[in-house]
């Protein structure tokens, strides 16, 4: 069962399950107390049996990057499913031939070598078949992984990762690995007889006796040096994802500051397999000279690099985080990397507004519009329009000064400096009576909802307008206008909300289906995620997304984000509104009184 | 031998000056303008600086010298096209009409920059906010003040580089004429309402024309016209027909807010036509993001390209320029087309020689 071409295979297994005890038990030791008390408190429930599954759905069949692309979907399927396969092969095959359940690993592994010719059962034959049709599934992704490296089109991917030096040579030695197995194996059965179908075919090529020997070596060596590796490269993600699937259905809540090699952001780090899916979901891929893109940003991390560049150019989109097969929250990781990078950041915030209410003034809607609301007033015309023309009594509360909501702050890592702002709007806002708060800025809105605890309920102005609508509070004719509508990121990915506005804009015309829309939007080019990118850079992102909004000559381009707007109209030659805009200033919309003024239906929860 | 003829594309002072100077040269000039009118931006102007020249008696004189046999013009002409044809230029109207020349000069001149896309200054949305044209148009008394006729003590405001400077409308490019521009209607204004508060919001002043500087002393000496470093932020509605702005005078270190009676956008040049150049043709086409102004060969010639001998530009379709810079450049491509023309009769008698030669044997 010992033979000495197994030394180096047993000798790299035994490295890595070292390696591997040291690095997690290192990262187990940065979990918060109560995280701890989240993994103790789950991990005997159903959340483990929730685990299990999705590691079987993602890590082994890899559902999600199969939905997405097909042939890469099952080139990473034919790797692990397949090497699943053969190892659970391995290991009935081992009992049922021994009789023992507990074998070594190696005695599976080379199970070929130590028995070329079992005798001639059913069982066994069907063994023989099942193992060499799991290898064969593991080829076929290799082949497959051969071709994208070479022509990365066929794949139907634009971009492939480019990868280290060390994460390059542990894929030339994973590479090795299955058809060094096939060979040795067809050696072995052309000189010893056995086999299956693909052996029986391999196995007449001319093996000389002596040649079979050191094809197993060979083999043993590749495995050994792979294992080897593995836990120094992006294979790392292999055992890694699997638990970070198992920690976030316990509970586990990133630590409040990122630290690399602790808590649960560095089983996120190390989760991620450098796939590369990323780069093709990216708006700002082909942009400059920047290689920015989330893959190369956890590299850097996770090879303990300076990342100050990778992290501040990123424009913080959120279209990686959407297309991630692992489900890396790749935008709080990038935040709190900031967060470490300019925690030195200050600035002085006397200058800004208080506000002193004794008796607090009562209203339906509490209208904020923003820092971008004042570059865009058009805009905040027509939603007053709207709400005086709906009869909804409204507050603007940052119509003569305003703080800003914070939200550019906490994206450039500045924490603290965003806290201040917080509370003082916070402050603001709760002292009127409102119903809803409503918002025309999207940034805004995201900053409100999450981070602002406030005691009413928040709504982006493209919601509310869809909601007037909806109860018949608003009116409007429908046009022959066509609309292209722009999803701005932090509204769209952010909260899924593609829905209200496309509502709102067929009251007013026609929607144009677009190539890249809802959650493959592009980005407008100027989000405030950003403080490093180049305008140059950002002007071709913006020249990128006119490209897809302004096919099929559309008579507007539409968006519900004063950024987007803002950004979009400097180089459109297709003019650029907001949502409010098309229902208050384009002529041919507007719903003509009804002779009878009969009196508005009016909604249960306004 | 023929007398050559040259097509102008755009009756503004370019294209006229340069036709009154290929005229006198005995050579035939074919002008097209767009408008039913030439004079092109002048004629929006009431007087130019920095002598407050007036700027109907100029354009006067200047259409008056165009009345030249040599000279015809064609008016309400748009033309989308120059094509290449035996070494002469054929250019086309979008009506289809096809006029044949042995050399074209390109004086197209620039647009206005649209101040819509800087919303934030609220122009379009405020009546109290204009552009520098529209300020003309009032010292013209073809349009009216934007605040009421009582007001004897107005209270206007002009923001320099409204399109200029600005890389993120895409006119990374100073337009030159603004600044002085600026000065001159201040200073107009204040003829017009001594006891007006003028405040210029800048970024730099650029005073590099003759008599600019002294203009810009006069205007703070003279007519306590002030001068405030510092871009406007904003533009917000204010009661009783204001409209209130945010900037930060930034050489005092301080935010700045008033409420203003006028707010004069002054607004930059941008390109008229982007130039797509085939291989045997010219396409004049809608200029695109930061594209459009014309790169002649070098900065001390006017033809625009080797490839294409015998097609000129002059003006501003070349880049902002003044009108004093826009009127000498004219005069000068004049020369310069003289100079081609010439060349070209020589190498035609050259062949014509060689041609006779070869028969004479």
């Amino acid at each position: 069962m010992m033979h000495p071409f197994t030394i180096p295979f047993v000798v790299g297994f035994t490295m890595m399950f070292i390696v591997l005890i040291i690095r997690y038990s290192n990262w187990f030791r940065g979990f918060s107390i109560e995280n701890r008390k989240r993994i103790a408190n789950h991990m005997f429930s159903r959340k483990t049996i929730q685990a299990l599954n999705e590691i079987f759905k993602e890590s082994l069949l890899h559902l999600k990057i199969y939905k997405t692309n097909p042939i890469l979907g099952y080139m990473h399927m034919s790797f692990a499913f397949g090497w699943f396969l053969l190892i659970v092969g391995g290991k009935l095959e081992t009992w049922y031939y021994t009789g023992n359940f507990v074998n070594p690993p190696q005695y599976a592994i080379f199970f070929r070598f130590f028995h070329p010719v079992t005798e001639a059962t059913t069982i066994h034959r069907i063994f023989d078949f099942y193992m060499e049709f799991s290898l064969l599934i593991v080829l076929s992704g290799l082949a497959i992984a051969m071709v994208k490296r070479i022509r990365k089109r066929v794949t139907g991917i634009k971009n492939t990762t480019h990868h280290t030096r060390a994460n390059r040579f542990a894929l030339t030695v994973l590479w090795f690995i299955f058809p060094l197995r096939l060979l040795a194996e067809s050696a072995t059965t052309s000189i010893h007889g056995g086999g299956s179908y693909l052996t029986k075919i391999t196995s007449t090529l001319p093996f000389h006796t002596t040649v079979e020997l050191p094809l197993w070596w060979a083999y043993s060596i590749s495995l050994g040096m792979f294992f080897l590796c593995l836990p120094f490269s992006r294979y790392l993600h292999i055992p890694t994802e699997m638990i970070t699937i198992l920690l976030k259905k316990w509970g586990v809540k990133p630590e409040l500051k990122l630290t690399t090699n602790k808590g649960l952001q560095a089983f996120e780090i190390h989760s991620c397999s450098g796939c590369g899916i990323c780069l093709d979901a990216c708006p700002a891929i082909g942009v400059g000279n920047n290689k920015f893109q989330s893959v190369y940003f956890i590299n850097e991390m996770r090879n303990g690099k300076d990342h100050y560049k990778t992290t501040g150019l990123c424009l913080s989109c959120g279209s990686c985080q959407q297309s991630c097969p692992v489900g890396i929250k790749l935008e709080p990781l990038r935040i709190a990397a900031r967060e470490n990078l300019n925690s030195t950041m200050q600035f002085i915030h006397t200058y800004l507004p208080s506000k002193m209410i004794l008796w607090p003034e009562t209203t339906n809607v509490i209208l904020y519009t923003g820092c971008m609301g004042r570059m865009n007033p058009r805009t905040t015309k027509s939603i007053k329009k709207l709400l005086a023309e709906a009869n909804i009594e409204y507050i603007h509360v940052d119509e003569d000064e305003n703080i800003c909501c914070g939200r550019p702050m906490a994206l450039a890592g500045a924490k603290e400096q965003a806290e201040i702002m917080i509370s003082r709007n916070r402050d603001i806002i709760h002292s009127y009576n409102g119903k809803v708060l409503v918002t025309t800025c999207p940034i805004c809105f995201k900053q409100f909802k999450n981070s602002y605890n406030l005691n009413l309920p928040v709504m982006h102005h493209s919601m509310y307008i869809n909601q007037l609508m909806e109860k018949g509070k608003l009116k409007r004719h429908q046009s022959e206008l066509n609309f292209s509508y722009h999803d701005p990121c932090e509204l769209g990915r952010a909260f899924n909300c593609y829905d209200a506005p496309r509502e709102v804009l067929k009251h007013a015309g026609n929607v144009i289906q677009l190539s890249m829309e809802k959650e493959k939007s592009l980005c407008c080019g100027n989000n405030m995620g950003t403080i490093l990118l180049k305008r140059e850079d950002r002007q071709q992102i913006t020249d990128k997304t006119l490209t897809v909004l302004s096919k099929n000559n559309p008579d507007y381009i539409v968006t519900s984000c004063p950024v987007c707007k803002n950004t979009l109209s400097q180089q459109s030659s297709i003019p650029v509104k907001d949502i409010a805009e098309v229902l208050t200033e384009l002529p041919g919309i507007k719903q003509k009184k009804e002779p009878s003024a009969s009196p508005l239906p009016q909604g249960k929860a306004d | 031998m023929q007398q050559p003829t040259v097509n102008i594309i755009g009756a503004g002072p370019a294209g006229l000056n340069a036709a009154i100077s290929l005229a006198k040269l005995e050579i035939k000039v074919n002008l097209f303008e767009k408008q039913d009118k030439p004079g092109g931006h002048l004629s929006h102007w009431h007087s130019l600086f920095p002598n407050m020249y007036d700027a109907k008696t100029l354009l006067k004189s200047t259409i008056n010298n165009i009345k030249h046999p040599n000279i015809k013009l064609y008016t309400s002409k748009n033309i989308k096209q120059i094509k290449r044809q035996n070494n002469q230029w054929t250019i086309s109207s979008d009506q289809n009409q096809e006029y044949t020349s042995d050399a074209v000069i390109i004086t197209s001149g620039f647009n206005l920059f649209d101040a819509t896309k800087k919303e934030e200054y609220g122009y379009g949305i405020y009546p109290q906010v204009i552009t520098s044209l529209e300020l003309e148009q009032m010292f013209n008394k073809r349009s009216k003040w934007p605040f009421s006729e009582e007001i004897e003590a107005p209270k206007a405001g002009f923001v320099h580089c409204v399109g200029s400077r600005d890389t993120k409308c895409g006119n990374n490019w100073c337009s030159k004429v603004c600044c002085v521009k600026a000065v001159k209607q201040a200073i107009e204004f204040k003829k017009l309402f001594p006891k007006a508060e003028v405040n210029c919001f800048y970024m730099d002043l650029r005073m590099f024309g003759k008599g600019y500087e002294e203009l810009y002393m006069k205007a703070q000496v003279d007519y306590n016209i002030q001068f405030v470093r510092g871009r406007l932020s904003e533009a917000s509605p204010a009661n009783g027909n204001k409209v209130n702005i945010k900037a930060e005078d930034t050489l005092m270190n301080r935010p700045l807010k008033q409420n203003l009676d006028m707010l004069v956008l002054m607004v930059g040049m941008t390109p008229a036509i982007l130039l797509n150049k085939q291989s045997e043709h010219i396409d004049f086409v809608k200029p695109k993001f930061q594209q459009g102004f014309i790169t002649p060969v070098d900065n001390y010639q006017s033809i625009i390209s080797q490839d294409t001998p015998g097609v000129f530009a002059a003006g501003t379709c070349k880049g902002p320029a003044s009108l004093i810079d826009v009127i000498q450049d004219a005069k000068a491509t004049a020369f310069e087309v003289l100079e081609y023309l010439k060349k070209e009769k020589e190498k035609k008698a050259e062949i014509l020689e060689k041609f006779n030669m070869i028969c004479a044997h």
